[in-house]
């Protein structure tokens, strides 16, 4: 069986499979799994399995496009794909029909992928759980009463299931981590600039990353290598050279695995603290130095984080905020919230984003890459607002973000990769933060652990 | 100083139910009082870390 995106490549470059097979497989996995998941929002199946048969043709005849060639992949609604509706799980863009494709979607395609579908998400990309008020919720296929995460948790729904090789998400405070750790699948949020916000309905403007998930981590790294590079049409892109990032056999001994003292062990999760501590032993056992480090006040750089997004995306949305009734109320919420902000908070939050970035470089003196939880929690049921972490009742929204939200203010590259699952078989998930534009060491240390933990190839029950 | 919300909204966000400006204040509250106590120690010369780029320098 062949259960990740670099199998897939493989198995059509030497001929044992071809795209349309892989492709009919995929469509009837979304048409048997959808009714229980609620994970697409768009079906493009008469179009991905023209442009199989098309492929297949093209190989037949010895012309490979690139890395994903043949393979059936799926896009978050927020990308915007030329024809095809992309709503960003919203009410406002219900009709929204591009006459474009995003820059990801361009360079997908470039590389010979077959996009299958558009995939489920939280309303506008604004949150955390993807139970979405107008579209149903997206449910959690390692257990569907609980939520995939957010807020593309649809493409985590996806890829776990392993209807898809890859679904690609975006992530403005840990929307990639957090599906990817939910869900027990690998997403990569890579550096600030890496990846072109081109064509994607923005969250935010200056938080947005756009990135893989999937099966495995060379998967991600094989995504990121199709994807990384300038693109002039965003102005966040970066000229920054783009490096090789799929890692062959990986060694990490004598890395300096940065493990923090403080915040990041602070109310977690039994079975996550327990994880980790076995994630620690993986990375010992293979010759890693855990180094101790102390990093800056998190939850100040949290705060910092959520001036800027509240104000951010009240900004963006202020022409349509005239009719309340066009959004949920959980998003509707955190609009008001940025409307009521002065100018001078979010001028201030950046001056002290720059103060940040300075302290938080100061980490990476010491180690090489940081390892933390992705998250404190593992996957709240639907429709559940606060999670107890420690004898403390804690907003699910604020605690699912508490580890991945400054990274997006910070810019740095950040990978989420399974590490386990909870004693009721919920996936687990820890989080790799690099350099930035580093983020091929942390590629290699995630595919180190994932070959020395092998929870990358467990799939839950519905798959 | 602690903000007043309410003024806020009933100057710039009118639209906003009593109900729901009410639950959003305390959110608002706990997020200034992580936020303003940073406010208060930044130097003076840190700009933001927000780079406008003019055509000329994307193509240089």
């Amino acid at each position: 069986m062949i259960s990740s995106l670099l199998e897939a490549a493989t198995a059509l470059r030497e001929g044992r499979v071809s795209s349309a097979e892989l492709t009919r497989e995929s469509l009837a996995s979304i048409e048997r799994l959808q009714p229980r998941l609620n994970y697409f929002l768009a079906m493009m199946g008469e179009a991905a399995l023209e442009r199989a048969r098309q492929l297949d043709e093209e190989l037949r005849r010895g012309h490979r496009r690139g890395l994903l060639h043949g393979v059936p992949i799926a896009v978050k609604d927020v990308f915007c794909t030329k024809g095809v509706k992309t709503t960003c799980g919203s009410l406002l863009f219900a009709d929204h029909v591009p006459d474009y494709d995003s820059a990801v979607v361009e360079k997908l395609q470039d590389a010979g992928a077959v996009i299958v579908g558009k995939t489920h998400m939280h309303e506008l990309a604004y949150g955390v759980t993807s139970d979405n008020p107008h579209y149903g919720p997206v449910r959690n296929p390692w257990n569907v009463s609980h939520v995939p995460g957010g807020s593309s948790g649809g493409s985590g729904a996806a890829v776990a299931a392993r209807s898809v090789f890859m679904a690609m998400g975006s992530d403005t405070g840990g929307s990639i981590r957090i599906p990817a750790a939910f869900c027990g699948c690998v997403g990569l949020k890579p550096t600030t600039g890496r990846v072109s916000r081109y064509g994607v309905l923005p969250l935010d403007f200056t938080l947005d990353h756009m990135g893989p998930l999937t099966p495995t981590v060379r998967d991600s790294a094989a995504v990121l290598q199709v994807l990384a590079g300038y693109d002039p049409r965003d102005d966040s892109s970066s000229k920054a050279p783009v490096g090789n990032y799929v890692p062959g056999r990986v060694a990490i001994k004598d890395l300096r695995l940065g493990v923090p003292e403080n915040f990041y062990n602070e109310r977690l999760h039994p079975d996550i603290a327990a994880a980790m501590e076995n994630l620690h032993k993986v990375a010992a056992d293979l010759g890693a130095q855990l180094a101790p480090v102390r990093v800056p006040d998190m939850a100040e750089v949290n705060a910092v984080a959520r001036v800027v997004l509240l104000s951010e995306a009240a900004a963006v949305m202020s022409p349509y905020l005239g009719d309340r009734s066009q959004f949920g109320p959980d998003v509707l919420a955190m609009f008001d919230q940025g409307r009521l902000l002065p100018a001078t908070d979010y001028v201030n939050a950046q001056r002290l984003r720059r103060v940040w970035q300075r302290e938080f470089a100061k980490v990476f003196e010491h180690c090489d890459v940081l390892l933390t939880p992705t998250s404190p929690n593992p996957a709240p049921r639907i429709g559940q607002t606060e999670v107890d972490l420690g004898g403390v009742m804690e907003d699910t929204r604020l605690a699912s973000t508490r580890f991945v939200r400054a990274i997006n203010l910070l810019g740095l590259p950040a990978l989420s990769l399974p590490c386990g699952f909870t004693s009721d078989q919920l996936p687990i998930g820890a989080q790799i933060i690099g350099r930035p534009f580093d983020e091929a060491t942390i590629l290699w240390v995630g595919a180190a652990l994932e070959d020395a933990m092998e929870f990358s190839r467990s799939t839950p029950p519905v798959a | 100083m602690p903000r007043d919300w309410k003024a806020a909204a009933a100057a710039f966000a009118p639209d906003v139910p009593p109900e729901q400006l009410e639950k959003i204040i305390t959110s608002l509250d706990a997020l200034e009082a992580a936020f303003q106590p940073q406010v208060a120690k930044l130097p003076l010369e840190i700009e933001p870390a927000y780079v406008l780029l003019v055509a000329r320098e994307k193509e240089a």
